[in-house]
C-alpha cells in the first residue's frame, strides 16, 4: 500500500495505483485519478463510462463485462480506448474507483 | 619388485574403483527409483512404445539430431566411437583381438583389423571431444551454463583418449600381458604390468570411474529414467492417503 | 523498481493468510529453502532426476523463447535449473559438500532467493525445453518446485495471490460474485437472442444436465464470444448442459505456485459436478487448466466418477456425428492457430483444433513451429502482471515472429491466458493481428 498525492490530496492506493478503498470514491476523486492516466480533462463521454462502471460495481461488486459496458454506453471498444488509452479495465476502472480487474485479463 | 606407485594405481585402486563405481551407480539408481511420481507429467504426443523410443534415442541421439545438428555431430560421434572402443577393449583383452577369425580372417589379419577400427574409434573420439571442448569455450550459451567440472571432465576424458591413442599408434602393447594383469586382479593377486603409459591410462580411467557416480555423468543412467517418466502415458505413483 | 534496464520483478503479495502457512522470518528463509528442497527431492521423482541428469550440453538454449526474447543467460533452461541445482549440489551431493567450487555448488543465501524469484517468474512452464532436451529434462518441474518453496517461505506475487483469494471466495479467478454472474449470463442470452432470433440459454445450476461446462471466468469479462460459441454449440447439438455458480473457472492457478490451492480447485469442480448430478464435465478454453484436469485429477481427488473432456474435443465429436452444421464462409479471414503449451505439448490436444478449424474457417494457415514444438505466448504460468509488461513483450517475441510470418488476420488461441497475453506480445513486437478463441469461430460458423 502506498500514498499517492493528487491535486493536493493523499490517497491510499495499491501497487497498481488503484484506490485501496472503493467506498470513499466520489467524482472529485475520479478527476484526481484522471491525472494518473494523462487525462487532464474529463468529457461527458468519459463520465458516461465512469458513472456506468461505478454504479455497476456498487450494485454487483465487480466490473461489468466489457461488451456490456460498450452496449450500455453506446461506445464501441475502439472509442473507449480513445477515451481511456489504458483501456476499460486498466484505465477507466481506475478512475471510477473500482479494484483492478484480475484473472486471465 | 613392482614400483609402489604402480602397485597403488594398478594393484589397490582398481578394487576401490570397482566398489565405488558399482555401489555408487547402482545405489543412485535405486534411490531414484524409490522417489514417488506424484503427478502425471507426460509430454505429448507420447511415444507409442517407450522402450523403442529409448532404444532409438540411444542409438541415434535423434533429439539432438533434430535440434542442434553440430552438437549432435560432436556428441553422437564421441559416444559411438566410445562404444566401439569399449567393445574393442573387451575383444582385445578377452580374445587377444582374434574375434575376426570367426569371420574367416587369420589371427594376424584380425589383429590388424582390430587395430584399424580401434584407431578410427580413438581418433573419432579425440576429434569429437576437441569439438565439444571448443563448443564449451566459445558458444556463449554453453559457456554460461558450464562450471569448472564441465571443463575438467572433458579434459580428463581427452587425457584418457590421448593416452589410449598413444598406445594404439606409437606402442606395441602386449595384449596377453594386459589379460594376465586383469586376471591377476580377479584372483586378488594383482601383478601390474610395467607399461608406464598403460598405468597412466588406467589411472585416468579410474579417476573418471570414481567421479562418475557423483557427477553429471550419471546422465547416462538418468536418461532412461527421465524418458520413462516423460514418455509413459500413465506413470504415476498410487496416491498415499490424503496427499 | 527499474534500474537501467533491469526487469522489474512482480509485486509481492502481502496477505497470504489463505494458505495457512507458518510464517518464516526472512533471515531463516535460505535455511528453510534448503530444508524444503531436501524434502522435495525425496518426494518428487522428476525433480530428483532433473537435478542429477543434466549433461550441460546447451541444446535447450536456442529452443527457449524466454532466453531468445530476453537474452539473459539465466533464462537458458539449464541455467535456470542450475539456480536450484547449485544449492542442491552444495547440501545434498558428495562433490558439492567437499569441493563446491569445482562443481558450481553454492550456499543458499538471500541473494539466491532473489534470483529464484526473478527467474522462476520468467519461466512460463511451457515445457518446450523438455521436447528438445536429450535427457528429457522438464524445466517446468523445477520451476514448479522452486515456486512451491518460495510460497512456503511467504514469497508469492500479488497478482497470483489475488487470484487465489478470488477463487476461494467466489469460485472463479476474477472474483465475480453470483449476482454479477447471473447478470452477465442474462446479458449474453439477450445478445444471442438479438443476433440469432433464438432463445439460446446459458443454464446456471441446472440439476441433472448431461454436461457441467467449466469455462474460464474471463469468458464473462473479456472473452464473451467464447462463452457464446459454447452456448450455441450445445444448443445446436441438443446437449443439456449447465454452468455452476459455485465454480465457473477452469484456470487452476494453484498449478503455478501451491499444490494445496491446486487440489482445492480440483476438488471444488468435482463437488460441483456431484451436487448438480451431471454425467460429465467439459472444460473450456484454458491451457494449463486443461493439463490439470486431464493429467492430475485422479491424484488430487479421492474419487473421479466423471469423464472430463475438452470443449474442442466436444466440438470435433459434434462435427463428426453431424450434430452441428457449420458454414465456414462466416469466417472468411486468414486464420492461424496458436497451440497453447499446456493443451498441446502438455495434454495431447493437437489435431482436434485443426479438425474443427478446417471446417469452420475458409482460409487456415499453419504457423511454424507448431503443435508440440509451438512457442509459448509468453504469458504462461500466470505471468500476466502489468508491472513486468516489458519482460512479457520479450517473452512473446518468438511467438510474434511465428505469427508475423503467416500474415494472418486472426490468431486463434484456445486459452484464456494466451488471449490476455497475445495482444500485448503482438502489439509489443509490432505484429498486427486479432486474437480470438476457437469457440468464437465455431459460434460464428454454426448454422442454427
Amino acid at each position: 500500500m502506498a500514498i499517492l498525492t493528487l491535486r493536493g490530496h493523499d490517497f491510499e492506493v495499491d501497487e497498481d495505483g488503484f484506490l485501496e478503498d472503493p467506498s470513499i470514491w466520489n467524482e472529485e476523486i475520479a478527476a484526481c485519478f484522471a491525472d494518473t492516466e494523462d487525462l487532464p480533462e474529463l468529457t461527458e463521454d468519459h463520465w458516461k463510462v465512469i458513472n456506468y462502471l461505478h454504479n455497476y460495481y456498487a450494485q454487483f461488486g465487480i466490473a461489468p463485462m466489457i461488451r456490456k459496458l460498450c452496449k450500455e454506453t453506446g461506445f464501441d471498444l475502439k472509442y473507449i480506448y480513445k477515451l481511456f488509452p489504458s483501456g476499460p479495465a486498466k484505465g477507466a476502472c481506475k478512475i471510477a474507483g473500482l479494484p483492478k480487474p484480475t484473472g486471465c485479463v | 619388485m613392482t614400483n609402489p606407485l604402480a602397485f597403488l594405481v594398478a594393484g589397490i585402486l582398481p578394487y576401490v574403483t570397482a566398489l565405488v563405481f558399482v555401489v555408487g551407480v547402482v545405489g543412485t539408481m535405486m534411490r531414484w527409483n524409490r522417489v514417488r511420481v506424484p503427478l502425471r507429467i507426460t509430454v505429448t504426443p507420447a511415444p507409442s512404445n517407450v522402450v523403442a523410443d529409448i532404444a532409438y534415442e540411444l542409438l541415434f541421439f535423434k533429439t539432438l539430431f533434430r535440434s542442434t545438428r553440430a552438437l549432435w555431430g560432436g556428441g553422437w560421434v564421441f559416444h559411438v566411437c566410445l562404444a566401439l572402443a569399449l567393445i574393442g577393449h573387451v575383444f582385445g583383452i578377452a580374445v587377444l583381438a582374434h574375434q575376426f577369425v570367426a569371420l574367416g580372417a587369420s589371427a594376424s589379419q584380425s589383429e590388424q583389423l582390430s587395430a584399424f577400427f580401434g584407431g578410427i574409434a580413438g581418433l573419432g573420439m579425440l576429434v569429437a571431444l576437441l569439438y565439444l571442448l571448443y563448443r564449451r569455450t566459445s558458444v556463449r550459451a554453453v559457456q554460461a551454463i558450464s562450471d569448472a567440472s564441465d571443463y575438467l571432465v572433458l579434459l580428463l576424458v581427452i587425457s584418457i583418449v590421448l593416452t589410449g591413442n598413444y598406445m594404439r599408434f606409437f606402442m606395441q602393447v602386449d595384449l596377453a600381458e594386459i589379460r594376465d594383469y586383469l586376471g591377476s586382479l580377479f584372483t586378488l593377486n594383482p601383478a601390474p604390468p610395467a607399461n608406464a603409459m598403460f598405468l597412466v591410462h588406467i589411472f585416468f580411467v579410474q579417476l573418471l570411474l570414481l567421479y562418475f557416480p557423483y557427477s553429471k555423468l550419471m546422465h547416462s543412467c538418468g536418461m532412461f529414467f527421465t524418458r520413462w517418466l516423460m514418455g509413459k502415458r500413465d506413470l504415476v505413483s498410487p496416491r498415499e492417503g490424503a496427499a | 523498481m527499474t534500474t537501467g534496464g533491469t526487469p522489474i520483478k512482480p509485486f509481492l503479495a502481502k496477505d497470504l493468510s489463505l494458505l495457512g502457512l507458518p510464517e518464516i522470518a526472512p533471515e531463516n528463509r535460505p535455511r528453510k529453502a534448503v530444508e524444503l528442497l531436501g524434502e522435495m527431492k525425496e518426494q518428487i521423482r522428476s525433480l530428483r532426476l532433473f537435478m542429477d541428469s543434466c549433461a550441460k550440453c546447451g541444446a535447450c538454449a536456442e529452443q527457449c523463447h524466454s532466453y531468445l526474447g530476453t537474452q539473459d543467460p539465466n533464462n537458458i533452461p539449464a541455467a535456470r535449473v542450475d539456480l536450484v541445482r547449485k544449492v542442491y549440489k552444495r547440501y545434498y551431493t558428495t562433490m558439492g559438500k567437499i569441493a563446491p567450487g569445482i562443481v558450481g555448488a553454492e550456499d543458499a543465501t538471500q541473494e539466491t532467493l532473489e534470483q529464484w524469484y526473478k527467474y522462476f517468474w520468467q519461466c512460463n512452464e511451457c515445457r518446450r525445453c523438455a521436447v528438445f532436451c536429450p535427457m528429457k529434462i522438464d524445466t517446468a518441474e523445477v520451476t514448479i518446485a522452486a515456486r512451491q518453496i518460495m510460497t512456503k517461505l511467504g514469497i508469492v506475487p500479488k497478482f497470483v495471490m489475488g487470484i487465489a483469494n478470488n477463487m476461494h471466495k467466489t469460485g472463479n479467478n476474477m472474483g465475480i460474485p453470483v449476482l454479477a454472474l447471473k447478470d452477465s449470463v442474462e446479458f449474453l442470452e439477450q445478445e444471442m437472442l438479438e443476433e440469432t432470433g433464438k432463445a439460446i440459454p446459458i443454464p446456471v445450476d441446472q440439476e441433472g444436465a448431461d454436461v457441467l461446462y467449466n469455462p474460464s471466468s474471463s469468458d464473462f469479462f473479456a472473452n464473451p464470444d467464447s462463452m457464446i460459441g459454447a452456448a450455441k454449440m450445445f444448443y445446436a447439438a441438443g446437449t443439456t448442459w449447465t454452468i455452476s455458480s459455485d465454480i465457473v473457472e477452469t484456470a487452476n492457478f494453484g498449478l503455478f505456485f501451491d499444490k494445496g490451492v491446486m487440489k482445492e480447485h480440483s476438488n471444488r469442480l468435482l463437488n460441483a459436478a456431484r451436487k448438480l448430478k451431471v454425467k460429465r464435465i467439459v472444460g473450456g478454453e484454458c491451457g494449463h487448466g486443461w493439463r490439470t484436469w486431464k493429467m492430475f485429477t485422479p491424484e488430487l481427488n479421492d474419487r473421479v466418477e466423471f469423464p472430463i473432456q475438452h470443449a474442442v474435443e466436444e466440438a470435433m465429436q459434434y462435427l463428426q456425428q453431424g450434430r452441428i452444421k457449420v458454414d465456414p464462409s462466416a469466417n472468411p479471414e486468414k486464420v492461424t492457430l496458436h497451440d497453447p503449451c499446456n493443451m498441446a505439448r502438455g495434454a495431447g490436444i493437437i489435431e482436434e483444433p485443426r479438425y474443427v478449424l478446417g471446417r469452420v474457417v475458409e482460409n487456415f494457415v499453419e504457423m511454424y513451429p507448431n503443435r508440440e514444438k509451438s512457442f509459448c505466448c509468453g504469458g504462461g504460468s500466470g505471468i500476466l502482471m502489468d508491472e513486468i509488461k516489458e519482460t512479457r513483450i520479450k517473452l512473446g517475441k518468438a511467438k510474434a515472429d511465428s505469427v508475423r510470418a503467416t500474415g494472418a488476420e486472426i490468431l486463434v488461441a484456445p486459452c484464456a491466458i494466451c488471449k490476455a497475453q497475445l495482444p500485448v506480445a503482438m502489439e509489443g513486437n509490432g505484429v498486427e493481428v486479432t486474437v480470438k478463441g476457437l469457440l468464437d469461430l465455431v459460434g460464428n460458423a454454426i448454422v442454427l
